[in-house]
């Protein structure tokens, strides 16, 4: 019935006469006339009134017929009460053929109460309540000698009782046929939701593969069955580790999201970005893992065209500027002859503006590859001393011209940075700094270690920036004033480059400013958990390039420093550069060398101090050294400076070609003892 | 000291004001040519101090030339410095890893080249 009542798709009730089920529910009512008939001999004593059985067994025939011809599901519905209202009629008829007993005929008025109440509406049982009242105070208004007066109470009783079972019978049938409208809905809208599901699966324009705990294939979208060339029914039940060429997707490792390369059925291979997600079961459980993956080889073909373009726009952009800027210099330089202050200065002008033309292009490709986030940051265990004093040294030119003084403060954090990068942060902040920094006065430059970073900052006694600014002077040519550009001879572009660099690397980078007073930026470096390790003294790597192949400069002039490490470099080996001899025993305590490369007059300790260091720790191993000096050893000296392999060399005494080829063999000797 | 350099870049102009700059400027010996092959063959008939090779060229570009270089008992030891103005970091570590004594880039300013080039040779050093 709750089935068949969703179908007719009325609310609440249903057509008793259907066509459908029209016997099915004609026949109580079938039944009832027929008892109505059958009740007749019951009072046999009484007389039998033979028209009024006729017009009954008219009545009944009318009610039978109408019932099971009468298209119903056509009329308004509240016409179904007349089938019922006739057959009080028909009762009547019979009751009064009977000689007006009622207790028979009272019972039989319950059947359409209840049928009504089955089928029908509230106004429609309020009519058949009407109709049972009729039945019975109708025949006391016509027939007064015959029904007695005490027929009304009956008539109430009975009216109330039939009231009382019908409305029951209703709310029971409203409540029941509710539930199961509900639990159809429940069951379609499940049905729907699963249908729309698989839907969004198998039209979805990624690859999409559910993994089982033990990595196989447990749903396989059509799309992912494409992109890998194979038939969906081969890929689900299967062990799929076989598709993965280059990166690892398995059920509880938790690399959510990640780059790999999958290969096809015909074995050829494709690059895809793919996000790989633990499948949570209500309940708790594991349900493997939902792997949702895009072939991304068109991407990379973009990508390299794009990279392929920036390179080629920056060549492009720089040969003519080259020869520009060429012949501009060296005509400001005076190669052609003097001359006048005029024509020197249109000159200087040409220069400055091609100089910052070249700025601005280098900032701009620079930019667009950081923030492309396509050139990966080359993160290397790194010093934040170091890198400061590397900017500072950078920057030294640029400061003494502007006359300010560069002042340094810098604790030995170690972390792991792209240098690079750092650098050109840290070179772009300095540089800021002086150029709004009045003559005279100082500009601060600061490393700290704090809880789980590096805390870098930069600050200035120059005009600040306003509280407005301090957002948008990280936007790409977000100056504070745009007269600065020209003024400053900056791209625009400094703060920005500064900021994805910083951010590349998990950082932050601000400015606190009192306007008038100077400014103070600030940065972040992320200490990660293997740097900390790194840094804790265990034997680790070298601090660049591969294992054992760095050396350790310990030269305190930056020039000869860097001179000595393009010398390390042409010979393949990457030098690490330190001033001071207290640093180079740090750095040798972290990470032992390949070869020591060592000033002995330094500013503040002697270089020989190291070697102590050495001596004193044997557990360090075997490092050869190269030690030189502007001073003739003497003999005793050399003693103590002698520790395994040693070269000795005076400055000045010996051509640099010399020098080189004699630690170019010192070098391959370390190799082959090495190997 | 006098040294001599040549200098290997298609672009006419870039010769022509790096010959003056090393030339006029720092009282060098300069040779230039058009290209790799030529290069090669005035490197080994002159043998000059060091070579300046353009990283970009038609036909031998800069690491080809490199290589060839090389490759010949006769120019395999004169220092090589590549100019370049493709001068993006990642590219210049990765030439530097070709066994370049430097990198030079792209624009250079006339009245410093020479002094950049004994810097990154050391023959200025000691």
């Amino acid at each position: 019935m709750a089935a068949a009542g969703a179908a007719a798709g009325t609310p609440g009730w249903v057509n008793p006469f259907r066509r459908d089920g029209l016997l099915a529910r004609a026949w109580p009512f079938l039944a009832a006339t027929a008892v109505a008939f059958a009740l007749l001999p019951v009072s046999a004593e009484r007389r039998i009134d033979a028209a009024e059985v006729g017009v009954a067994a008219a009545v009944a025939a009318g009610i039978v017929l109408a019932v099971l011809t009468v298209r119903w599901e056509r009329l308004p519905h509240t016409l179904t009460v007349l089938p019922p209202l006739a057959y009080f009629v028909l009762v009547a008829l019979l009751r009064d053929a009977n000689g007006g007993g009622a207790s028979g005929y009272a019972a039989l008025v319950l059947l359409p109460v209840l049928w009504v109440a089955l089928y029908g509406e509230r106004a429609e049982l309020i009519a058949v309540l009407a109709g049972v009242w009729s039945t019975f105070v109708i025949p006391i208004l016509v027939d007064k000698q015959h029904y007695p007066e005490t027929d009304w109470r009956f008539a109430v009783l009975l009216t109330l009782v039939s009231g009382f079972i019908g409305f029951a019978t209703q709310g029971l049938v409203e409540r029941v046929r509710l539930r199961a409208r509900e639990a159809a809905l429940g069951a379609e809208r499940a049905r729907r939701s699963e249908e729309y599901l698989r839907a969004v699966m198998t039209s979805a324009a990624e690859g999409i593969i559910t993994l089982t705990p033990d990595g196989r294939g447990s749903f396989v979208n059509p799309r992912a069955a494409q992109m890998l060339g194979y038939e969906l029914s081969e890929l689900e039940g299967r062990v799929l580790s076989g598709l993965i060429v280059e990166g690892e997707i398995r059920s509880g490792v938790s690399d959510p999201v990640g780059d790999a390369v999958f290969r096809r059925k015909d074995g050829s291979t494709f690059p895809v970005i793919y996000d790989s997600t633990p499948i949570q079961l209500e309940g708790g459980g594991s349900g493997g893992i939902v792997v949702t993956f895009t072939d991304i080889t068109e991407r990379r073909q973009v990508e390299r065209m794009k990279d392929e373009f920036v390179s080629v726009v920056g060549h492009e952009l720089r040969t003519p500027l080259t020869s520009i800027r060429g012949s501009l210099g060296l005509m400001a330089g005076g190669v052609f002859g003097e001359l006048d202050e005029q024509g020197k200065r249109m000159l200087e002008i040409a220069v400055s503006n091609t100089d910052r033309l070249v700025r601005l292009i280098n900032d701009i490709l620079d930019l667009e590859r950081i923030e492309s986030g396509r050139v990966t940051m080359q993160k290397v265990t790194c010093r934040t001393d170091q890198l400061l004093a590397q900017a500072v040294e950078a920057m030294r030119g640029q400061a003494e011209t502007a006359g300010v003084a560069l002042v340094t403060n810098a604790d030995d954090v170690v972390l792991r940075a792209d240098v690079d990068g750092i650098q050109q942060t840290l070179t772009n902040l300095i540089s800021n700094a002086i150029k709004f920094s009045p003559r005279g006065s100082e500009v601060r430059v600061t490393a700290h270690g704090i809880v789980d970073a590096a805390l870098f900052s930069v600050s200035d006694r120059g005009r600040g920036v306003p509280a407005d600014k301090r957002e948008s002077i990280f936007e790409r040519f977000g100056q504070v004033d745009a007269s600065d550009s020209r003024e400053k001879g900056g791209t625009g572009l400094g703060l920005p480059i500064a900021r994805s660099i910083v951010e590349q690397h998990g950082g932050r980078v601000w400015v606190d400013s009192a306007p008038g007073k100077g400014a103070t930026f600030w940065f972040t470096l992320p200490r990660s958990s293997e740097a900390i390790v790194e840094g804790d003294g265990s034997a680790g790597q070298a601090p660049e390039g591969p294992a054992g192949t760095a050396a350790l400069v310990v030269e305190d002039d930056a020039d000869l420093a860097r001179i000595l490490r393009t010398m390390l470099r042409r010979h393949g080996v990457e030098a690490v550069i330190t001033p001071s001899a207290e640093e180079a025993i740090e750095l040798i305590d972290e990470h032992p060398p390949s070869l020591l490369v060592l000033d002995i007059e330094l500013i503040g300790a002697e270089g020989s101090t190291v070697v102590d260091h050495l001596r004193e720790h044997p557990d360090i191993p075997p490092i050869p050294v190269v030690v030189y000096t502007v001073r003739d050893l003497s003999e005793h000296d050399r003693e103590r400076l002698t520790l395994g392999r040693t070269l000795f060399f005076t400055k000045g005494r010996i051509a640099p070609e010399e020098f080189e080829r004699r630690v170019a063999d010192l070098l391959q000797e370390v190799g082959r003892s090495r190997a | 000291m006098s040294k001599t350099v040549l200098l290997i870049d298609d672009e006419p102009d870039i010769r022509e004001v790096a010959h003056l700059s090393l030339g006029a400027v720092a009282g060098w010996e300069v040779l230039t040519a058009g290209g790799g092959a030529e290069g090669i063959e005035l490197a080994a008939s002159r043998q000059p101090d060091a070579i300046l090779l353009d990283v970009m060229m038609p036909e031998l570009d800069g690491p080809a030339t490199l290589e060839a270089l090389r490759e010949r008992d006769d120019t395999r030891a004169i220092p090589v410095l590549f100019m370049t103005a493709k001068a993006q970091a990642g590219e210049l570590s990765r030439y530097a890893s070709l066994g370049v004594a430097g990198v030079i880039p792209k624009p250079f300013d006339p009245m410093t080249l020479h002094e950049r080039v004994s810097c990154a040779l050391g023959w200025n050093a000691f």
